[in-house]
């Protein structure tokens, strides 16, 4: 039973953490606002004007123009990554003789920087979404895929004699076994996969068709409209905090039963 | 320890190969015999694989991919032995990699004493968090367009860019590395009246390098990937401006060997570190366990 005072208590802890997480960026925003306030450097305009600016491009008609298109192309890329890198995975997992063979292709592949593979896109799908999504699935799905092959070989031998004297089906094996754990190690490969794939989506826009955030900034640096151009970067930063936020939640909800499996492992309740 | 603690500590992403059955010392020649006849068939099966995608390859761009004008497996080859013999080629190579290692170098210069101060006090650490979440998960060619006006299409812009993204992964793993080390740790150091040296040596060195490590490949990897991103977008000198260059007037044999190249850094740089890292840390667990 949790006690009246016990909460006030908490609430204070929480007030105090909190103050403790946000001094730093509080100022270091009050500075950038006081050094820039009279800057006359062209390339470093007065933090009052980025906002103004930001607010005027980002609420709302931006967010459905520039940064909505991006998502879109991401949440595409990035899921048909997810379904390949696992199935494939698991595909690789199980049959080992096949992964050990396709392994050195693989591994050439996730070794090379994606933004060398950008060109042959674009040669083959040209400017527009296409190329732009298969980019960001492309390079998004081999970190899924070698940790999936992981995480699949990583089951434990006893469950496998188990579910094999039981004669469980494979389909139902994949199901409630082999899924369930390498789903952590999954988790982590996506985690990866999602960093790389928005700068992947950023750099595929910087160079593809006209729309999205990455062509947004690049072209307003091409255009001398500075203030633009920050708008833009600040908005990407945010973009790419919330989305990791975005992730995190997912995998702690997915994942809720293997955080308290891994505390009660190590004599937590 | 955070979850990405756990998935990015040494040996969690590595390929698991499946112990070798135990034999009795007297089937010791038996089992010899027999690992050489596997490894045979594994080298079978690669070179299978291997001549499976050249033919595929080859089959596609004769037929399907004609108009796409990529070269087939055995014009590539040759641009490729045209190509590899000329000055430019290795200019461009040479630059790539001393933009990657000049950047990979200060950010660990920058992100290990900041980080190992950053888990050695718990005040900071709550301080900075936010900044650090924030940094790092900012898409470091987000300031592309920005080190782009600053400093043009030079060395300069791409090593910046380069620090802006390697900086964080060093950073936080360094952090967790501070904050490993144990209480007892320390008190039995104590109890024991060790040297500093040993202390660094036994105690404070073993217990964070695993850590260090994990963060030094992270970050090379990405100096590899932010610098050919830079050199493409930027037009600083190197593989990707090259690539650029290709694209835009359709060479696309000179094109693709160009990407090989950034393959084979990519997969060079791999192994470099994966060496590397069994060489430092090779009494740790996550190395032994596969080993005879």
């Amino acid at each position: 039973m949790v006690a009246p005072v016990r909460k006030g208590e908490q609430a204070v802890t929480v007030v105090r953490r909190l103050a403790w997480e946000l001094w730093l960026p509080a100022l270091l925003i009050a500075l950038w606002a006081i050094f820039s306030a009279t800057s006359t450097d062209p390339y470093f305009p007065p933090l009052s004007e980025i906002l103004d600016k930001f607010a005027d491009v980002w609420f709302f008609e931006g967010i459905r123009t520039e940064i909505w298109p991006s998502l879109q192309r991401l949440f595409v890329g990035f899921a048909l990554a997810c379904v390949a890198g696992v199935g494939l995975g698991l595909a690789l997992g199980v049959m080992t003789r096949v992964d050990n063979a396709v392994r050195p292709i693989v591994e050439f592949l996730r070794a090379t920087p994606g933004v060398a593979i950008l060109p042959v896109m674009i040669l083959l799908l040209g400017l527009g979404d296409s190329m732009k999504v298969a980019i960001i699935a492309l390079v998004a799905t081999w970190p899924i895929l070698l940790n999936t092959i992981d995480g699949v070989r990583s089951v434990e031998p006893v469950l496998h004699q188990v579910t094999a004297s039981y004669r469980i089906t494979l389909a139902d094996r994949i199901r409630f076994v082999i899924l369930p754990a390498a789903s952590p190690q999954i988790f982590a490969g996506a985690r990866t996969a999602l960093a790389i794939s928005i700068v992947a989506m950023v750099v595929a826009e910087m160079v593809g068709t006209p729309g999205g955030i990455g062509y947004y900034i690049l072209d307003a640096q091409r255009g001398f409209k500075i203030t633009s151009m920050w708008a833009g970067i600040i908005a990407l930063g945010i973009l790419g905090y919330l989305l990791n936020k975005l992730f995190a939640l997912v995998e702690r909800r997915v994942l809720a039963w293997h955080a308290g499996m891994t505390a009660h492992n190590r004599g937590g309740k | 320890m955070s979850p990405t603690a756990t998935a990015n500590a040494p040996g969690a992403a590595r390929e698991v190969t499946p112990p070798r059955p135990a034999g009795s010392i007297g089937r010791a020649a038996a089992r010899k015999r027999k690992t050489m006849s596997a490894r045979l068939t594994s080298a079978a099966g690669k070179l299978v694989a291997l001549a499976i995608v050249v033919v595929a390859w080859h089959v596609f761009v004769t037929g399907p991919g004609k108009a796409s004008g990529i070269p087939t497996p055995l014009q590539l080859i040759e641009t490729g032995a045209d190509l590899v013999v000329t000055g430019q080629y290795w200019d461009a190579v040479g630059n790539t990699l001393l933009t990657a290692l000049i950047g990979f170098g200060l950010s660990v210069l920058i992100g290990v004493p900041l980080g190992l101060v950053n888990g050695t006090y718990r005040k900071v650490e709550q301080s900075t968090s936010f900044v650090v979440d924030f940094g790092r998960t900012i898409p470091g060619v987000a300031i592309l367009p920005l080190v782009l006006l600053l400093f043009g299409g030079t060395r300069t812009m791409a090593v910046v860019l380069v620090m802006f993204s390697a900086v964080w992964p060093i950073l936080v793993q360094s952090t967790y590395a501070a904050q490993q080390l144990s209480l007892q740790m320390k008190q039995v150091a104590r109890a024991f009246r060790l040297s500093p040296t040993s202390r660094i040596r036994d105690i404070y060195l073993p217990s964070s390098l695993p850590f260090l490590m994990t963060g030094l490949r992270i970050a090379a990897t990405i100096s590899l990937l932010i610098t050919i991103s830079a050199e493409f977008l930027g037009g600083a000198d190197g593989i990707g401006q090259r690539l650029y260059q290709a694209l835009t007037v359709d060479d696309t044999q000179r094109m693709f060997v160009y990407v090989f190249t950034a393959g084979v850094l990519g997969i060079c740089l791999n192994r470099l570190l994966v060496l590397a890292q069994s060489r430092v840390l090779w009494w740790h667990p996550s190395e032994r366990v596969n080993k005879p």
